[in-house]
């Protein structure tokens, strides 16, 4: 059986790839999946440990609540972002800048 | 290497390539099948860590669910009436030097802490009890006993972020 | 099991009749509107239950039993709080007198407060008050009794100021609450310190006797602290002020809560605490109490306003008590309370009534004349005829007219005033028994002169009002549901309800299991004198005010008129001595401000500007070359650093996250 580790560097390298994506990307529904993809890298850490922890299962409850939270926050995160579009007429996010001075 | 490990492998090399997919792709729709690819192989990965309820919500959730709401977004979002929906994106090398450094950081940090050695994990592989059959049923008690708050809150949270959602994207 | 099966049950009854007027509180006060006309009978029909139940109680618990329950509340380090019920024979007569009354007054307010727009609203704070009230009353535990003390502060805020369209009435609430505020800390305190002496709030064990009681300094710094609650709620010297301007509520309550119960909740305090009390403590509670009583029986003799009055009254009869209470008359205190609130609930009822009868007259005449104003009534005897009777027999009994139940406890705790003081030695300790004396003949005397106003001589509101002689519009006696309270508190003055001996109390049913063995016992030597000695002072006060009500020849010195009419200007010495220090401070920095500092600024300001020419010369031919390439410089900077602040959210992001990278490489290596 293969360790612990795996999982966490798996884990981590889903979390670094979910920030690039959210520093790169201009689209917001991209910079949605690369938030998504953060909470993933979160869950299958929590799941790896929860292995070892049978009889209460204290990370897979959490990663199921983690679930229900990203559920949520992606329907009001794309509620939100169509509000910008009929405003801005774009979903750039470099193109939202009203507070800088012109 | 034994089947389980070849299996976790092949799922965590999908996992990985599907989120470089989203980075690397210049196209929306690509990116979003390849979130897809990614979604699907962190449910295996759970299937392996011995959590199969998670992997069925995992696809049920953000396949069924989270993924159909982006393709959505994505469609109600663009003017173009092509085929291709461009994905832009900036600071490419200070993201990807970004990116490097935090993996490294986490890559020696996981090295280090040596996680295994944990007593409580070493504990739980001595006595062999690690999750070895389906957790539906634990996971069922424990939503109805110990949970049973957070998951009426966590039901609550649900309703919440629908009405608002649906008040957010309807105002006119 | 019998015995378990009684404790509960007695116990349980105790928890429920405090919770009715709770419920009744939170149905009125939310849905109270809707109910309009019922709201009223709804709270009468809650009181009733309450009071039924008190009775129960009260028969279960009179003479010498005592009932605890104890639910654990919190705890704090090694000292756990509990919410306890304690009932014992005080708190089992407590609870029978207050929801007696409350039950009488939410009868009679049915009738007088009928027609107001806040109908259910004030029956809500009715059922509220006798909630706290209860609360004060069953309370075992400091604690709990000082939350009850802060919720009758609370509904007697609120009723005070009921009609809060009246500046007066607001006002006066609020002067009502900042007052017994300055008592509620020093009562905090004294709670805080008692706890500090003895690690424990729960009165079963602080009142078992068992506790070392002394005279050393923090006990009676804590015993005056507790008494400070007693001051503010009973409205003892130096607080007494907030009294006569809480007669601004209604009527009725009036007749509850500033006569009968709430200001006598600091009477009954002290007797909770009382064996956590020194010497010194009850020394100083005695001359305050004696004071007290001086000052409002003072006050009272030339009020003109009739609820004023009686507030005076009650003031003074508060000071009895207390001055009681301090000499260790613990029983004739009590007793005094007792009976006090009857037949001061019945003159305050009685007093509504004649209100109320001529504001019938002023809505009938639509005209306006001050309803309160004794000097506008008179003759209302004939036209009132059972008021005036009620209002006779209880203000007798106030007057302390033998065969009367004020003429007992008064005389309880005169006997025990002068015995005490005979124990003190010192002649100079007779002060305070004679002021109580002198305190009673001037309550003959005021007794007199308002039954003399209101209901003797003719009627002389005509007079002033033409229209009133010319129309046929009479005053009328009040209805049945204003009668029957006034009708039961008038019967309940008359002494043998206490004591079948009509001179002497001290083998009554009350006092013989009211009293504690630790107290001092009356001493009887002193009883025939203060019987004899205090109905003549009653029968001269009644014949005294006989003679001069009316009689605008013999003169009345100004400087005594103009004092009673002020209440001793307490509230211009306050005025002066705080409100207006505090402005005079305000001023005198104020001037401090504007004279010195803003000189100074001036002259500063000068000097900057001679300073200023000075330098704009080297400015405009030396400095400015160096400025403008300061200023090319940092618009260059400028424009770098915007570039960073580009608007770009994500590189936001990006920078934080090199930033928490360089501090945790920083931090591992």
């Amino acid at each position: 059986m293969f360790s612990l580790e795996h999982f966490l560097v798996v884990g981590a390298a889903l979390f670094c790839i979910g920030v690039v994506i959210i520093i790169t990307k201009r689209n917001a529904i991209v910079v949605l999946m690369g938030i998504e993809l953060i909470l993933n890298a979160a869950n299958i850490n929590l799941v790896a440990f929860s292995r070892y922890d049978a009889n209460v299962l204290q990370g897979q409850m959490f990663a199921l609540f983690v679930i229900v939270v990203a559920a949520a926050e992606a329907a009001v995160a794309l509620a939100i972002v169509l509000r910008v579009y009929q405003y801005y007429q774009t979903v750039h996010l470099d193109k939202l800048d009203e507070l800088k001075e012109k | 290497m034994s089947v389980t490990e070849i299996i976790f492998y092949a799922f965590a090399a999908l996992t990985i390539a599907g989120a470089l997919g989203i980075v690397l792709t210049k196209n929306i729709l690509y990116a979003a099948f390849s979130l897809l690819l990614t979604f699907l192989g962190v449910a295996a990965l759970y299937v392996v860590a011995g959590a199969d309820l998670l992997a069925v919500v995992q696809i049920m959730i953000y396949v069924g669910g989270v993924l159909v709401l982006m393709i959505f977004g994505v469609m109600l979002t663009s003017k173009t009436t092509d085929k291709y929906l461009p994905s832009p994106s900036h600071n490419r090398i200070a993201g990807a030097l970004a990116g490097l450094a935090l993996f490294g950081l986490f890559f020696t940090a996981i090295l280090k802490a040596s996680f295994s050695t944990l007593p409580w994990i070493t504990q739980a592989e001595q006595h062999s009890r690690t999750v070895s059959e389906s957790t539906i049923a634990g996971i069922g008690i424990n939503l109805m006993t110990d949970f049973v708050l957070p998951f009426e809150i966590a039901g609550i949270l649900l309703m919440v972020a629908l009405i608002g959602a649906a008040y957010i994207a309807g105002r006119k | 099991m019998q015995e378990d099966f009684i404790i509960e049950f007695v116990t349980w009854s105790a928890t429920l009749l405090a919770a009715i007027p709770f419920f009744i509180f939170c149905i009125l006060f939310f849905v109270g509107t809707k109910l309009s006309k019922t709201s009223g009978w709804l709270a009468v029909i809650g009181a009733s239950i309450s009071f039924l139940l008190a009775v129960i109680v009260f028969f279960y618990t009179w003479p010498d039993k005592v009932y605890t329950q104890s639910i654990h509340w919190f705890t704090v380090g090694e000292y756990t709080f509990t919410l306890k019920l304690l009932l014992d024979k005080l708190s089992a007569a407590m609870l029978v007198l207050v929801s007696f009354i409350s039950l009488l007054v939410q009868i009679y307010s049915t009738e007088y407060m009928k027609g107001d727009k806040r109908y259910s609203r004030y029956f809500a704070y009715l059922g509220l008050f006798t909630f706290s009230m209860f609360c004060i009353v069953l309370s075992g535990n400091l604690l709990l009794l000082y939350i009850g003390w802060e919720l009758v502060g609370l509904s007697s805020y609120l009723l005070i100021g009921f009609w809060r369209e009246k500046t007066e009435a607001a006002l006066a609430s609020r002067n009502a609450f900042i007052i017994n505020r300055i008592g509620d800390t020093g009562f905090l305190l004294g709670i805080i310190l008692v706890f500090a002496q003895f690690n424990t709030l729960d009165l079963a064990t602080l009142t078992s006797g068992n506790l070392p009681v002394d005279n050393s300094f923090w006990l009676t710094v804590a015993g005056i602290g507790l008494f400070c609650g007693c001051i503010a709620k009973s409205a003892q010297f130096p607080l007494q002020i907030w009294l006569p301007g809480a007669m601004a509520g209604p009527t009725p309550v009036s007749a509850l809560i500033h006569a009968a119960t709430m200001v006598a909740a600091g009477v009954f305090l002290l007797a909770r605490v009382f064996p956590l009390l020194n010497t010194d403590v009850l020394t100083v509670i005695a001359i305050t109490g004696a004071i007290t009583a001086f000052m409002g029986a003072v006050a009272a003799l030339f009020q003109t306003d009739i609820k004023r009055l009686l507030a005076f009254s009650t003031i003074s009869q508060l000071g009895y008590m207390v001055m009681g209470m301090g000499v260790g008359a613990y029983g004739s205190a009590l007793f005094h309370l007792f009976t006090h609130a009857f037949f001061k609930a019945c003159l305050f009822l009685s007093a509504g009534a004649v209100i109320h009868a001529l504001h019938k007259v002023e809505h009938q005449l639509h005209t306006h004349f001050d309803a309160q104003d004794m000097r506008l009534m008179g003759g209302l005897r004939k036209t009132m005829p059972f008021t005036f009777i009620c209002y006779l027999v209880s203000g007798l009994s106030l007057a302390g007219l033998p065969l009367f139940s004020g003429f007992l406890s008064k005389d309880a705790i005169l006997t025990g005033a002068l015995s005490w003081a005979e124990t003190k030695g010192n002649f100079l300790w007779y002060l305070i028994p004679d002021l109580g004396f002198i305190s009673a003949l001037l309550t003959a005397i005021y007794v007199g002169r308002q039954l003399i106003l209101v209901f003797g001589g003719e009627f002389r509101l005509p007079h002033l009002l033409p229209q009133l002689a010319t129309s046929q519009i009479a005053v009328k006696d009040v209805p049945f549901a204003m009668q029957l309270p006034i009708g039961i508190l008038a019967i309940l003055s008359v002494f043998f309800f206490f004591s079948l001996n009509p001179v002497d109390a001290a083998y009554g049913w009350f006092l013989t299991t009211i009293s504690v063995k630790t107290a001092q016992a009356a001493d009887h030597s002193w009883h025939t004198f203060t019987v004899i000695t205090s109905g003549l002072l009653a029968i001269t006060g009644l014949a005294l005010a006989y003679v001069v009500t009316g009689n605008t020849r013999i003169p009345r010195p100004a400087f005594l008129k103009n004092l009673s009419l002020h209440n001793w200007y307490l509230e211009d010495i306050y005025r002066i001595l705080f409100v207006r220090t505090g402005q005079l401070f305000s001023k005198v920095t104020n001037g401090i401000d504007k004279k010195l500092l803003d000189t100074i600024i001036d002259y500063a300001s000068i000097s900057m500007v001679v300073l200023a020419h000075i330098f704009a010369w080297i400015d405009r031919n030396l400095v400015d070359g160096l400025v403008n390439f300061a200023a090319y410089l940092a618009g260059r900077i400028g424009a770098l650093t915007r570039s960073v602040q580009g608007g770009r959210v994500q590189s936001y992001f990006l920078y934080t996250l090199f930033g928490l990278l360089i501090l945790v490489v920083w931090i591992i290596l």
